[in-house]
């Protein structure tokens, strides 16, 4: 399996350059070959070639400065990034790294810039203002997923967000074409505190505000990504020990006497 | 009105310090909470040592902090101090508080004040530091702090524009707070232990801050920590203007060094990161006046006390109780990275859930991905006892690291740990626990010391 993690230097808070420490464990210990390309800045994403073969792609969350270069980075590609998407290939981008394919980013001091626009949603920041939660979320595999893939998306998903944004949708989202919630929320905050749906997925590109080691912390939402890129035979690395802690997390979560916003 | 008030709460706090004392209950922010609930300005009005020393950063302050208070006793100063309260807004309102009259005469001439760094929109609007340490800017709890360049903004964004900084120079998020104060620099200088590539998952300051290059170190440490360049627009790392080189642990000194000459002086805590604040401290006397041979002399005079690490050897084992800050991936790292430095073979107990947010919220443990674990795979480190629900989440972290399944135990509750020691001979047992679990770690440490002695006891009985 090829992975991309694009400009791990800047995008790596979190913990969760944990999710590519584990996302190859699981597939060394499943007995599948990897290969990881780490692309910093400076270099051409290999993803936006088709011939380089690159099946899965991991962007994580930045600082605000960072972001704004990541931005600069997509403004550059853009044709080449929507084409891949178009492909099909799996791509998922985590915490406020989302926030450039909107609309824009406004803050609260007057500051802030303009997105990509690719998808209908805008973005509120507020430095003054840590957002923290956690949320027990439905996945949902794309339309027609059958077998192992629809299985393993009942599997609820545990995480963290942590934020000093939010986004709105601006356009409903189980009724826009243009892309449909990545997860709905159970328990917890969705898009922002007032909805339950959350993210956007399109395709194969998914992005969402959980923020850490989401594969970690939800290994079955792993195996449902590697399933849909039909790695079925996939198992999460130390499945027991895993199994135990997500388990636990999830009771945890689903305590209705713990507040899931911080 | 204001000051009709202000006098109000000053008395209202006053009679809190005497009512908490007759029901010995020192210690506490209390009379800080009533006097900023009944004068918001309370900070404003209070009447304050002339000179103010600030001590700020992620790590190392409380250290650094009692230090500096230490050293300027040991030079017959009269210093007004939060080491027994808070770093926060109202820990400082119940330092100030102690160090005026009831007529809010102000009793000391210097006040060396420990503060958080997120509490800087409550405390600098009010209070301003002369001089002000930042010991150094990293991650920290997540959910409180974010990320280091938040952090490092924040503090500008409060601090005035007339307190001279004292920066750490080999750390640049926090050499680069407040651009536009006066400030003075230092760091340690190059050393036979430092690499060129950063070997920690941690790694803040990777691109840099002028053109997004990615730097190069000439040495790195740990994490960000080193003397950076950018190979493509020339920038750097600040200069030193005062540095420590030369670090001998077997002597246990260090030489000191700044345009004035050089002094050796005692280390007084083992660990580079420790020595760190032992130069902040010298650089901050250099500004006070102080030249390097009296503030060797001062050195001399003082010692670390305090509940972070405590050694008792029973028979042929060590017990060693060391305070690790959870939540906190820099911080622990630092820990493993130097336990792995120390001989013998080791059983580690890990009490460093956070356990205040137990009952009614969930630790983010992304931290715990940040963290440096594989430090931990050694050989010589015999077992591993976790407890509770993030018990678990410490397991799948360590079976990651390599750590093998056999050396691994969960139990329920912290207080079973020490049931799963195995007392081999010539054992080093480590407590390792973090900032709001003190008294889980001593309780822990005094069930194995206790355990210890009596066999000990049996032993010469028999």
């Amino acid at each position: 399996m090829k992975i991309e993690v694009l400009y791990p230097e800047v995008a790596n808070l979190y913990g969760e350059l944990g999710n590519i420490m584990y996302l190859r464990a699981s597939l060394e210990q499943s007995g599948i070959p990897c290969e990881i390309t780490e692309t910093p800045l400076t270099e051409r994403p290999a993803f936006l070639d088709p011939e380089k073969g690159i099946e899965f792609v991991y962007l994580g969350t930045v600082t605000e400065h960072s972001q704004e270069l990541i931005l600069e980075k997509f403004k550059g590609f853009r044709e080449d990034f929507e084409a891949a998407v178009e492909r099909g290939t799996h791509i998922l981008i985590t915490g406020n790294s989302l926030e450039i394919f909107g609309s824009g980013v406004k803050d609260k001091d007057g500051s802030g810039f303009k997105g990509l626009g690719m998808f209908p949603f805008r973005t509120e920041r507020n430095m003054m203002h840590h957002y923290n939660a956690f949320c027990v979320d439905r996945y949902f595999p794309p339309e027609g997923s059958t077998g192992r893939t629809k299985l393993l998306a009942e599997k609820p998903v545990v995480g963290f967000k942590c934020q000093f944004t939010q986004s709105y949708y601006e356009e409903e989202p189980e009724a826009s074409e243009k892309f449909s919630p990545l997860f709905v929320a159970e328990r917890g905050p969705g898009f922002n505190p007032d909805v339950t749906s959350e993210g956007i997925r399109y395709n194969n590109l998914m992005l969402t505000y959980m923020i850490g080691p989401i594969f970690v912390l939800s290994p079955y939402f792993m195996l449902s990504l590697l399933s849909e890129m039909k790695y079925e035979d996939a198992k999460p690395a130390y499945e027991k020990s895993a199994e135990e802690a997500y388990v636990r997390r999830l009771k945890e979560f689903r305590d209705p006497n713990r507040d899931f916003i911080y | 009105m204001s000051k009709i008030r202000f006098g109000f709460a000053l008395v209202m706090a006053k009679l809190s310090v005497v009512a908490l004392k007759v029901t010995r209950h020192n210690g506490t922010n209390f009379p800080g909470i009533v006097a900023l609930k009944l004068c918001p300005d309370f900070l404003k009005y209070v009447n304050k040592p002339e000179m103010i020393i600030g001590i700020t950063g992620t790590n190392g302050k409380t250290t650094t902090s009692n230090m500096v208070k230490d050293l300027l006793e040991a030079d017959g100063k009269d210093v007004l101090n939060n080491s027994l309260g808070s770093n926060i807004n109202t820990g400082i309102a119940t330092c100030l508080l102690s160090g005026v009259s009831l007529f809010n005469r102000e009793k000391y001439k210097i006040g060396v004040l420990e503060i958080d760094e997120r509490s800087a929109i409550r405390i600098f609007p009010y209070v301003h530091p002369n001089y002000m340490i930042v010991t150094n800017l990293s991650r920290d709890s997540i959910m409180r702090n974010a990320h280091p360049e938040f952090i490092r903004d924040f503090i500008t964004r409060y601090l005035p524009k007339s307190t001279k900084l004292i920066l750490n120079a080999d750390d640049l998020i926090a050499s680069s707070v407040a651009p536009e104060n006066p400030r003075v620099y230092f760091g340690i200088e190059k050393l036979s232990t430092d690499d060129t590539e950063c070997r920690n998952l941690i790694g803040d300051m990777q691109i840099c801050p002028k053109c997004s290059t990615k730097l190069k170190y000439r040495y790195i440490r740990y994490s960000n920590i080193g003397k950076a360049y950018c190979p493509n627009c020339g920038f750097t790392s600040p200069e030193y203007t005062v540095s420590g080189s030369d670090i001998d642990h077997a002597a246990r000194t260090l030489i000191v060094k700044d345009d004035s000459g050089s002094v050796k002086i005692k280390i007084m805590q083992d660990g580079i990161f420790n020595i760190y604040n032992q130069v902040a401290a010298a650089a901050l006397l250099r500004q006070m006046g102080y030249p390097l041979s009296k503030i060797s002399g001062l050195f001399d005079q003082i010692h670390i006390v305090g509940s972070r690490l405590g050694v008792t050897e029973i028979g042929d084992k060590k017990v060693i109780h060391m305070f690790c800050k959870g939540i906190n991936a820099y911080a622990e790292s630092r820990i493993f990275e130097y336990l792995r430095t120390l001989p013998g073979d080791k059983e580690l107990i890990f009490l460093t859930n956070s356990v205040h947010e137990i009952h009614h919220w969930s630790e983010n443990v992304s931290w715990i991905y940040d963290t440096d674990f594989e430090f931990l795979k050694d050989d010589r480190n015999k077992s591993f006892i976790l407890y509770g629900d993030r018990g678990y989440d410490y397991k799948l972290r360590l079976l990651l690291a390599g750590i093998p399944e056999d050396r691994i135990t969960i139990v329920e509750d912290s207080q079973d740990t020490p049931d799963q020691l195995k007392y081999f001979p010539n054992d080093n047992i480590f407590v390792l626990y973090g900032a709001d679990a003190i008294d889980i770690g001593m309780a822990a440490t005094k069930k194995i010391t206790d355990k210890l002695r009596q066999e000990q006891k049996k032993g010469a009985d028999a």
